[in-house]
């Protein structure tokens, strides 16, 4: 598949403080990639490099091909930013700002901005400085979807929303996606679990991964292993693959991160010797984030 | 271009209310200006700051500094943008202004096509010193507390620069030359604008622009602190037309009034000597006036008692006067007070000719006067209106006035600046200049002179054999108490 965006050691420093370092992240056309990682990590400064708001430090950005530093009014017109802490014009109505707009986009599609408008409910003769925050989000979104962006990016769209709010946002947006590419940044996964197609883990600055749901899912797993008496652990030895290791009394309990059936079966038997049982379980995408974010901590 | 208009209309509602306020002030100015006989009066001040905010306001509806505004991530072209506020502002700043000119200098007499390249003109001063400034200021900074602290700073700054040119004598010394400095700054500052507009419209640099905006400050203070004076009048000589012939000019100590002369001492407890000079030769029907004098003092041991330039030495007009005025360090006045000293210098002045004489009809209406604009007189009054550059020429009013029975003649010479701008407008916001003088007593006949500069000169000059103590009466022990101050005495005065 082809890149729709992605970045090239892509660093960013705030006085000493670094933010980004070195990140490569690439998103395939037609994709919902999540950015995941906790607050504070880089995501929305990744977002705003690459609709050129902030300038890397070091290494590039690239948007359908071009170096964001050089990003251009055409570009604009094929991508959506929808931001948590975007100002809009508080003077302008609903309805003025969508036809404020309109002119800018030679592909926006009135019938879908009104169908967007009214799905979303909003009050067209409201001001904007009026609206609460989860109607400037929508409405937000109604004029990035309005004129079919090929890209969507959206930075923590959801936080702070109510779940009413945030589900009326999300049944919006996936009705009106059709074949557009979306980035989208979050600290909860739970907001876009239900439709990421693609999922990276930002953290310390770089991505720690960076891959499809299915393989996610499938290459983590947690393994309980039951022994025939109390076993003595030394972690010494173990992959570095198996994180957040649990024992009590005879049960051991931990995340293997590089599940592989016949690979994970081998490291088992050469580390481990009285077994009785050995359960496995799939992990929901939740578990996965909670599982990288402890270790991520402990790492750190 | 449609970008730009769709822009401007956005604009345009957005701004209704600051658009009617900036009209409102630009009507009051014309309507004060047109029908008030002494300008538009304290709407001059105001209405800039009304345009200065209005600037601020248009610009931070599109705010650059930041990146959170909602327009940044929408398909804007940094041209139509920086277009629709540049069409903006000509269309409630510059045309309103253009308008309410035409009308005041419509109303005082002025024909409009006659001063077609003056109404121009003042526009193009107000976009280089006022409108590109605001709109660089603006686009530097992200709302308007900030810009009001940039305001503020600006303020401040102007301040400190009337305060430093009261203090500091030596920009007095500009006088009809103030425009060279003014022009080179305006370039300064126009050229710096412009570089920050569009930097900052291209390249949304804030830091960067903010910095080119400090260094164009320093460059700023530094032209208006040490842009040579002989620079500025070796310019304006290679900007006259006219040849004149000076070979038969000479400047010399003015020997028979010597008791012109005084010397004293100034606040800052230097010597001051005045010693008056004659300046002969000139053509016929020329008359000179001095802008400028080199001066060095040597004493006959070789120490050299002053600097060459101002403000260590001026000169002064008094009447038919013209003395050069020389300070030097006490120490340096009584070694030399009493032995023959050598004056060499360069005398700066501007021969006037093309005289020019109007009779002023009392009671009868305007009277055009070349080389200075409109006058009118009454019984008891002299006006004289020039449209948007005051006069670059020498005037003198010549009245009779009624006294006792009988007449008087008198003569006045305005005392304000003229200015040898070849430019048709100078930068002030009120289109007209005026000159009125109320008289006490009845006139009888009004004559305008008017001698136009035809030529910018310098000529060199040596006095051998002076001695400063032939200039003061007492004794030169006390020159070094402060403040004291020796009147001029005539000879024969002394001989008593």
């Amino acid at each position: 598949m082809n890149e729709i965006l992605q970045t090239i050691q892509l660093s960013k420093r705030f006085g000493s403080t670094v933010v980004l370092d070195q990140m490569d992240l690439k998103v395939s056309e037609g994709s919902v990639y999540a950015l995941l990682g906790p607050n504070g990590v880089g995501k929305s400064t990744t977002l705003q490099i690459l609709m050129n708001l902030q300038q890397p430090t070091s290494g590039h950005a690239e948007v359908f091909g071009h170096d964001t530093r050089r990003i251009s009014a055409k570009d604009f017109t094929q991508i959506g930013y929808v931001a948590e802490s975007q100002e809009m014009p508080d003077w302008m109505t609903v309805e003025s700002f969508m036809a404020y707009l309109r002119p800018f986009y030679p592909n926006w599609d009135a019938s879908r901005a009104d169908e967007l408008l009214r799905e979303f409910d909003l009050p067209l003769g409201r001001k904007l400085g009026h609206l609460s925050r989860g109607m400037r989000m929508k409405v937000a979104l109604a004029s990035s979807l309005a004129y079919r962006p090929r890209l969507l990016l959206m930075d923590e769209p959801f936080s702070a929303l109510d779940s009413l709010t945030r589900d009326e946002l999300i049944e919006g947006l996936l009705a009106n996606i059709e074949g557009a590419s979306i980035l989208i940044s979050s600290h909860d996964l739970g907001e876009i679990e239900s439709f990421a197609s693609h999922i990276g883990y930002l953290d310390r600055g770089r991505l720690q991964f960076s891959e499809d749901v299915v393989t996610l899912t499938s290459r983590f797993r947690e393994i309980e292993i039951t022994f025939e008496r109390e076993p003595h652990i030394a972690e010494s030895g173990w992959p570095a693959s198996w994180l957040n290791v649990e024992q009590s009394g005879s049960l051991l309990r931990f995340v293997d991160t590089q599940f592989e059936q016949m690979q994970t079966t081998a490291e088992l038997g050469r580390v481990f010797t009285s077994v009785k049982h050995v359960g496995l379980k799939a992990l929901p995408l939740r578990s996965i984030f909670v599982t990288l974010a402890k270790a991520s901590r402990k790492a750190a | 271009m449609k970008q730009a208009l769709h822009i401007f209309r956005k604009d345009l509602r957005y701004l209704c209310y600051d658009v009617a306020l900036a009209l409102l002030g630009a009507l009051v100015f014309c309507v004060m200006g047109a029908r008030h006989a002494r300008g538009p009066g304290p709407v001059a001040i105001f209405l800039p700051a009304i345009w200065w905010f209005l600037i601020a306001r248009v610009v931070h509806a599109e705010a650059l500094p930041g990146n959170q505004q909602f327009w940044l991530t929408r398909p804007y072209e940094w041209s139509s943008l920086l277009g629709a506020k540049g069409f903006f502002i000509l269309t409630f700043v510059n045309l309103p202004l253009l308008v309410a000119d035409a009308v005041i200098i419509h109303a005082a007499g002025f024909s409009i096509l006659e001063k077609i390249a003056g109404l121009l003109w003042t526009q193009v001063l107000l976009v280089a010193a006022f409108v590109l400034p605001a709109v660089a200021f603006a686009a530097i900074t992200s709302g308007l507390a900030e810009f009001l602290v940039v305001t503020l700073l600006l303020v401040f700054a102007i301040l400190a620069q009337l305060v430093a040119s009261s203090v500091f004598p030596y920009s007095r010394y500009w006088m009809e030359l103030e425009w060279i400095k003014t022009y080179c700054l305006l370039a300064e500052l126009a050229g710096a604008a412009v570089v920050v507009l569009v930097w900052q419209y291209a390249r949304r640099n804030t830091l960067a622009t903010r910095l080119t905006t400090a260094m164009a400050a320093l460059v700023l203070m530094a032209t208006s602190a040490l842009l040579p004076w002989r620079m500025a009048f070796a310019l304006q000589t290679h900007l006259s037309q006219r040849d004149v012939d000076i070979s038969a000019l000479r400047i010399r100590l003015d020997s028979e009034r010597k008791w012109l002369g005084h010397v004293y001492v100034n606040d800052a407890g230097q010597v001051v000597a005045e010693l008056p000079i004659r300046i002969t030769g000139l053509p016929a029907g020329t008359e000179c006036k001095p802008n400028g004098v080199n001066l060095t003092i040597r004493a006959p041991n070789g120490a050299i008692g002053n600097t060459s330039r101002p403000p260590q030495v001026s000169f002064e007009v008094q009447g038919d006067v013209t003395s050069l005025r020389a300070v030097m360090a006490p120490d340096f006045y009584v070694m030399v007070k009493d032995q023959p000293i050598e004056l060499r210098g360069t005398l700066f002045f501007t021969v006037y000719g093309d005289k020019q004489t109007a009779l002023i009809p009392l009671e009868n209406g305007q009277v055009p006067v070349t080389g200075l604009g409109l006058c009118s007189a009454g019984s008891r009054f002299l006006l004289c209106n020039s449209a948007f550059r005051p006069h670059n020429g020498s005037l003198s009013f010549r009245m009779l006035q009624d006294v006792l029975g009988g007449s008087k003649a008198m003569v006045e010479s305005p005392s304000g600046i003229a200015s040898y701008s070849p430019f048709p407008a100078e930068a002030n916001i009120d289109p007209l200049f005026q000159f009125f003088s109320p008289r006490m007593s009845t006139i009888s006949e009004v004559r305008v002179e008017v001698r136009q500069p035809i030529a910018y000169l310098e000529q060199t000059f040596e006095m051998d054999g002076v001695r400063l103590s032939e200039f003061a009466v007492r004794p030169s022990a006390q020159v070094t108490a402060p403040q004291a101050y020796w009147p001029a005495t005539k000879p024969e005065d002394q001989a008593h």
